[in-house]
């Protein structure tokens, strides 16, 4: 047997009865909305990290180069921390959604 | 120091080697790829951490390592933000865009944003926008790639990149995606193991403290390289660039691809945690490669060898270990532009066979066979423009025209993809706008800025920034939204996709009751449970009860039309079916906007 090609048109061949979408539970919709508002929290936090810093490297070059240690600036410093930033968020959205 | 200087008999040994080893590969995924379905997306066969592994492959391109290394070791801070920007749009992808994109089982990026919109006009718009993300991103690889084999092989210039090339198209022509998965799979755990080795290595001569080789690079070039502002001096080019780094990863098309190679959200959940660890320790070790680089070897000795500072990983690699190291570093850096270089042309390929030529031109009733050869004519096409371009775009740094990439999939693509998920009054006409007016805008104020206007052109810049993302961004956003609110009619009724992180119950399990697969067990999979959406769709496995080695999979539509009340089509194949099967056999989303979404 030939594999169908997936844009070719072919007829579908059953019919059958499924939940309808007001059936669905109240759960489910729950944890839609609790998916939502993580993704939303997320994002956003990684967008005020992000654009704080970005800021800081176009109007506060002064800030950003003060050192802290020899061979560490505060540029370093922050730049690592926005790199493990992104990256926590990450693990903390994916420990959530793949664990409900 | 002696920097590389024409044929190297080690190094070209450890070339001879992995080539070889990754066309033996491609070889035998060849054998495997067996319709156009496979050719695209490695028959959704591929598990999480393997997925994720070449994400970070397609990810960890060229421009991160020989680019940032570069653009480090040359003006210190400033390159580092090239390296935080690309690792932040992660998680806006897994959150925003990755989830509903996976669930509409599409496989482009013009196909979600055409998902409820009219097909024939989004189309043209999202691969002309798509085609042009993917033009800068080989370009940029190209350069790359040219570079180093001129350094390495003793070779002009030109002649490398047509080499380049010709091996490029080897690698998608005879493997399709499955090749470029699994040598993006080797690619990364080698240039995860390059990296960590040359970084070791570097740090072993500052008893391993970094802090002490930043110290040292502040002694000799002064602490202004740890310091913002010798690279982007312009505060509006720093922001500008930030922003085009941001959401250019929500735009990328070889990145989205990657969502439709895994057979559920669970698993590609998984790849991007995964991704994102590797790139986030490759990135955090190009820190240690630029400032190793810029000690060890010297400024004058890297901008002697290119000025767009392309070798610097490579010249570190000689300083630290030797040609036999070099050897490996080389071929760990070529093999990581050739599988870029490789999914980009795949990419760019699917936009224009499948977008194109099958849904615009032949209005979606091209034969299997045509689709095949129109993919690989267009592959061919492809490596054509890269090589040429690639001439042109000589002595740019590699991680600046990514990061141009960047600014066009942030300008052209990411507005439309955000507005089609979340916005219900979204319209087509509206899309077209959007992308149309982000790609023509970015790559106007590409040609006007001083990349091209005074490094290739010598002329006077009529556009002050080097990246448009904060002109292009804001205005593809604002053209969406205003053409949208202008042009209401052509609004299609119900929701926009949205999908639920469903996947706690058990699979529902039913049994077809008529047609030719009659008495087949359904089985739904977890993740993909009724949601709320009408959008929702189900992906069910289909044992048969014939003792066919062939198990037919079949994948459902729902529809809950106020008059047929819910009801599923499905249709058999040994590949997925498209969602638009359904839609050209009647399936129709609700006429009512659903009650919650």
């Amino acid at each position: 047997m030939r594999p169908a090609h997936p844009f070719a048109p072919s007829p579908p061949l059953v019919r059958v009865s499924f939940p309808a979408v007001d059936q669905v539970p109240d759960r489910l919709r729950a944890l839609d909305a609790a998916r939502w508002r993580i993704a939303v929290t997320i994002t956003v936090a990684m967008a005020v990290v992000y654009v704080g810093f970005i800021l800081l490297v176009a109007y506060g070059k002064g800030f950003l180069g003060s050192l802290i240690a020899p061979g560490l600036s505060m540029g370093i410093l922050l730049g690592t921390l926005v790199i493990l930033t992104a990256w926590i968020l990450i693990v903390v959205y994916v420990r959530w959604a793949n664990r409900v | 120091m002696n920097p590389i200087a024409g044929p190297n008999p080690v190094a070209i040994g450890g070339f001879a080697v992995f080539i070889g080893l990754s066309l033996f590969i491609t070889y035998l995924a060849a054998r495997r790829t067996t319709s156009t379905e496979h050719f695209y997306s490695a028959g959704r066969s591929i598990t999480g951490t393997q997925n994720g592994l070449a994400l970070a492959g397609d990810y960890m391109s060229a421009a991160s390592f020989l680019g940032i290394a570069g653009l480090v070791s040359l003006s210190g801070f400033d390159g580092l933000i090239y390296s935080i920007g690309f690792l932040v749009g992660w998680p806006v992808v897994i959150c925003l865009i990755a989830e509903p994109l996976r669930n509409l089982g599409q496989y482009t990026f013009s196909d979600v944003v055409a998902f409820r919109l009219r097909q024939r006009p989004v189309r043209v718009a999202s691969a002309f926008g798509g085609l042009a993300v993917v033009a800068f991103y080989l370009i940029a690889q190209m350069v790359g790639a040219g570079n180093l084999i001129r350094l390495l092989f003793g070779l002009p210039y030109e002649v490398a990149i047509v080499i380049v090339g010709l091996v490029m198209l080897a690698y998608v022509l005879f493997g399709g995606m499955l090749a470029t998965t699994w040598v993006q799979i080797v690619k990364a755990v080698l240039l995860l193991s390059g990296a960590v080795l040359l970084a070791a290595l570097v740090l072993w001569r500052f008893a391993l403290n970094p802090l002490a080789l930043f110290d040292q690079a502040a002694r000799e070039y002064g602490a202004a390289v740890l310091a913002p502002g010798r690279l982007v001096s312009d505060p509006l080019d720093a922001i500008s660039l930030g922003i085009a780094l941001m959401f250019g990863t929500a735009g990328l098309p070889h990145i989205l691809m990657r969502f439709y190679t895994v057979p559920d959200a669970r698993t590609a959940r998984v790849s991007v945690a995964v991704a994102t660890a590797a790139i986030g320790t490759f990135f955090l070790l190009t820190f240690v490669l630029g400032f190793g680089a810029m000690v060890l070897v010297g400024q004058d000795t890297i901008r002697a060898v290119d000025a767009g500072g392309n070798m610097a990983a490579l010249l570190l690699a000689e300083a630290v270990g030797g040609q036999a190291f070099l050897g490996f570093i080389a071929a760990v850096a070529f093999a990581t532009i050739l599988a870029v270089v490789a999914g980009l042309t795949l990419a760019g390929a699917a936009a224009l066979s499948h977008d194109v030529w099958v849904n615009v031109v032949r209005h979606g009733h091209a034969s299997e066979r045509e689709q095949f050869v129109v993919a690989r004519g267009a592959t061919i096409l492809l490596a054509v423009a890269s090589i040429v371009l690639g001439i042109v775009f000589k002595g740019q740094n590699v991680a600046f025209m990514v990061g141009l990439a960047f600014a066009i999939a942030a300008s052209a693509n990411f507005p439309a993809l955000v507005l089609s998920i979340f916005w219900r009054r979204f319209t087509t006409r509206g899309a077209q706008a959007s992308m149309l007016l982000g790609t023509v805008s970015a790559l106007l104020l590409i040609y006007l800025s001083p990349t091209v206007q005074v490094d290739i052109l010598q002329s006077e810049a009529w556009f002050p920034l080097r990246n448009p993302g904060i002109v292009t961004i804001p205005l593809s956003f604002l053209t969406g939204i205003v053409v949208s609110l202008a042009a209401p009619g052509q609004r299609p009724t119900g929701g926009s996709p949205r999908w639920s992180t469903a996947s706690t119950s058990a699979p529902s399990v039913a049994r077809l009751p008529r047609g030719p697969l009659a008495g087949i067990r359904v089985v739904s999979l977890a993740q993909n449970l009724p949601g709320p959406s009408p959008w929702r769709d189900w992906r069910v496995k289909a044992r048969t009860s014939s003792r066919s080695s062939r198990r037919p999979v079949i994948r459902w539509q729902a529809s809950a039309g106020p008059d047929a009340g819910p009801s599923i089509a499905a249709s058999s194949s040994n590949g997925w079916t498209s969602s638009r099967q359904e839609d050209a056999n009647g399936w129709a989303p609700s006429s009512r906007p659903p009650t919650c979404w």
